[in-house]
Order: structure tokens, then sequence, then C-alpha cells
């Protein structure tokens, strides 16, 4: 349960981070989507329970709605469904080294995209929202994901670094299995 | 039981997804409505926001100074070559200005100076122990210089021409013992030979009728006819009683030898002055035609 409030609370300060220093340095480029890269690392660590790291992704679309401006719930949905998708390819591929997680990264941060699109285009009508503007806004896709891929490998690493201290206060040993190795075994039969 | 665990599991997460479904229904009817708990976390949301925003300020705030700095340092570097570019331009326009000056000083001399004379470059000094000689270039009029021609400087007299050729000349300077030049004290007129005597000392010895003092200047007496009369030789140091009517004077010239970049070779002498000078002159008549009366 501390496991799936470290993620909560990491997402939001990176959340808060990210958008504070895009507003400090007035970055006009595509900030990462730090949310998604927790949310692969919480799908491919297998960290949390099932329904846990739904709850988490589901949170973490929460508050990217709230920080993104998004209808609520669009993000929300689309990290939950993100985070189903990314377990069951996580149970069939596996994601090691740092160019792999980030590459994983910038896949969900696409996936999430993707559907946020999605659901958009089906509620246009009711929200209000120009169809052609969202595919317009298409192509931007791309530069998330790649701005994601580049912030994948710190972000991965602090939440490697939050949940292996948090371990070590609990007198766990990460050391025989290192923190990107941890697996709970919820999914083996 | 783990078929109960599956069960429970997919009860859980289709119960999650129909969260954000509900909230996603509830904003496509309300876009703008917000509930209770969205205001909660929007009120932590917030300051979380604006307290990264203004420490990722502060630490902007930081690196911007920090490369200010580093920039300010590049324009620094770029000011430092830029100042010695000019430092050293204005180390050539001051050679220019002081060649200049100096031109300026030989071009007065040479309007105080009747004779015909030709300025020639100093192109080089010999280095002899016996011999006090430097190398002349002449610019033009070459051909005409010749041994024996006297060669003077705006402040002075340099010494006489010991060798030539078609553009270059060797000067034999004052001070060179085998130089001997017509001079005169002056405050006196007394006259005199002043011979070379060592590096940056003549010799002129004086009848002691006349009574030398240390300060008096020499010049040129114009007696030899190669050098203009009255021109400054040096100035005397110095002065011995000698047995017998003679007094010996030391004399440093007034030439600095080591900063002489230009001097003047006098080709002939002056003609004499014209006794009618001061007289009105009735002019002479034209020849040919003359206008009708």
């Amino acid at each position: 349960m501390v496991r799936a409030l470290i993620y909560t609370l990491l997402g939001w300060v990176l959340l808060a981070g990210v958008a504070g220093l895009g507003h400090s340095f007035n970055l006009t480029v595509m900030l990462p989507a730090t949310s998604a890269v927790l949310l692969a690392h919480l799908a491919f660590t297998r960290e949390l329970s099932l329904p846990l790291g739904l709850a988490v992704a589901i949170m973490l679309g929460y508050l990217e709605d709230q920080h993104q401006g998004t209808p609520v719930g669009a993000l929300s949905l689309a990290h939950g469904v993100t985070y189903l998708l990314t377990v069951w390819a996580g149970t069939r591929i596996a994601v090691e080294g740092a160019i792999v997680r980030a590459l994983a990264a910038g896949v969900v941060a696409l996936t999430v995209d993707l559907l946020t699109f999605g659901e958009l285009v089906l509620l246009a009508d009711r929200l209000g929202i120009d169809k052609r503007t969202l595919v317009h806004a298409l192509p931007q896709l791309r530069w998330h994901a790649l701005a994601t891929v580049l912030a994948a490998p710190a972000v991965w690493l602090l939440a490697d670094l939050l949940l292996g201290l948090w371990d070590r206060l609990l007198g766990r040993n990460t050391v025989a299995r290192p923190r990107s190795r941890a697996a709970t075994n919820w999914y083996r039969p | 039981m783990a078929s109960y665990r599956s069960i429970r599991n997919a009860f859980l997460v289709v119960a999650l997804l129909g969260i954000p479904v509900l909230l996603l229904r509830a904003a496509a009817q309300e876009p703008q409505g917000l509930s209770g708990f969205d205001r909660a976390v929007r009120r932590v949301g917030a300051p979380l926001e604006a307290g990264v925003s203004y420490a990722a300020g502060s630490v902007g705030r930081f690196f911007e100074r920090w490369v200010l700095q580093a920039r300010l340092q590049e324009d620094n570097e770029t000011l430092d070559a830029e100042n010695r570019q000019l430092r050293l331009e204005l180390r050539a326009l001051t050679a220019v200005e002081e060649e200049n000056k100096e031109l300026r000083r030989s071009l007065q001399m040479r309007a105080k100076v009747a004779e015909d004379m030709i300025a020639a470059e100093i192109s080089g000094v010999e280095q002899s122990p016996f011999f006090r000689v430097v190398k002349l270039q002449i610019d033009r009029g070459a051909g005409f210089v010749r041994p024996g021609m006297a060669v003077i400087a705006d402040t002075g007299v340099v010494g006489r021409i010991d060798r030539a050729d078609e553009a270059n000349a060797d000067v034999m300077l004052i001070t060179d013992p085998r130089s001997k030049i017509a001079v005169e004290v002056a405050r006196t007129r007394a006259p005199g030979i002043l011979a070379g005597l060592d590096e940056d000392t003549c010799l002129v010895h004086v009848a002691s009728d006349f009574p030398v003092q240390v300060g008096d200047l020499i010049q040129t007496s114009g007696v030899d006819e190669l050098f203009p009369r009255g021109h400054p030789v040096g100035q005397v140091v110095r002065v011995e009683d000698v047995v017998g009517d003679q007094q010996r004077v030391h004399v440093v010239p007034a030439v600095r030898f080591d900063r002489l970049d230009m001097v003047w070779v006098v080709l002939a002498s002056a003609p004499p002055p014209d006794p009618g000078a001061e007289q009105p002159r009735k002019p002479a008549a034209a020849a040919g035609l003359g206008p009708l009366r």
C-alpha cells in the first residue's frame, strides 16, 4: 500500500515538477509524460498487485487530468487501460536495460495518447471539440513519445531509488534481488 | 483459491475502470464542473505545482546567472582579443604619428636650410669598435650621392658620406675618429675642427683667446663648404686647458644616432648671398613686340 502511495506521490511531484520546469525555463518543446514512465515501471516491475497497480494508474491519470486540463476521467481511463495492456505485454516480453525500458515508456506514452485521442474523438461532440483539431494534433504524439523516451531513464531510476529506500527502511534485502527485477507473483498460477 | 483471486481481481479491475468512465461521463455532461474531490486535489496540486515552479525558477535563475557569467566570460575574451588588436593598431598609429612628426620636422628643416638636399632613410648601423658608420638607403635621386657629402638631421649634424653606390651609402658619423668638420662655438664664434673621439663624444680644439664654457653650443661654421652654416653639432660637456694657446673641448653630439630614422644629404652648397637682394630692381624690358602708343 505504501508503494502505491510512493508511486502516486512521485507521479504527482514529477507531474508538477515537469510543468513547473517547463514554465520556469520557457520550454516550448513537448514535455515528457512522467506518469507513462511510472506506468511502465509499475507494469513491468510488477511491484504491486493488479488491482492496486490499476488503482495507482487511474490515480496517476486522474492527476494528469487535473493538471493538463483534460476532461476529468479521460486520462484516468487511458492510464487504466494502458496499464492493463502493459501488464498483459509484460507477461510476454521482458523489459530489461535502460534503452528497452525507455523505449517501452515511449510506447506506453504513445498508447496513453492514442487512447485519449480515441476517447476525445468519441466524446468530441459532447465536449464541443472539433475533431479536425484532434487529428491535427496527432503528429505531435511522436514528440511526446520521444520526450518520454529521453526522460524515462531518469524517472525509472528515481522510482527504483525511492522504492529501494522504502525496502531498506523495512529491512528488506534489495541487493540480492535488484529493484528492476523484483516481482510479485500475483500473475503466476 | 486461485480462481477466487482471479474473480476478485477481475471484479476490482472492472470496478476501478468504471470510476474513470463515470468521471468522464460526468465531465462530458458538465465539462466545467468540479466535484469536491476535484477541488481537494486541485487545492493540493496547485500549490505543489507553484512550489515546484518557484523552486525550478530559482534553480533556473541560478543556472541562468551561471550561463550569463559564461557568456560574459566569452564576451570578455572577445573584448580582450579586440582590445589587443586595437592596442596593436594604436601602437602602429603612434609609430606613424611619430614618423609623421619627424617628417614634419624634416620638412621644416628643409625649409630652413638653403642647400640642395636629398632625403634618405637609415637602413642599418655598422657594429664596429673603431668606426661609427650608419647605412643609408636613398629613396630617390640615386646616383647623386657621393663620398664627402654632408649628412644632417633636423636635430643636428650626423656626419659625412663615406662610401656610396647607386642607392645606398655609408655615413661616417661625427663621432667616428676619421671625421673632421669645421665648427664654431655659437656664443663666441670661435672656430675649431671637430673630430670624433669615442662612441658618444667628439673633441674640438679651440683657441684659448675664446673662453669656452660647459653648456656652450657648437654649430657648423660652413668654412668647409660642405655643411650648411649654423647647423647644430652638439653641446660642450667638458673643457680642458692644454699647454699652449689651445683648449680641448669635449662635445656631446646633438643627434641621438640610435634614434635616427631619416636624414638629409646635402648635395650642393648654397649659392653666395645676393648683395643687391635688399635693393629694389627695375623690371627688365620684355623682348618682342610692345603695345602700340
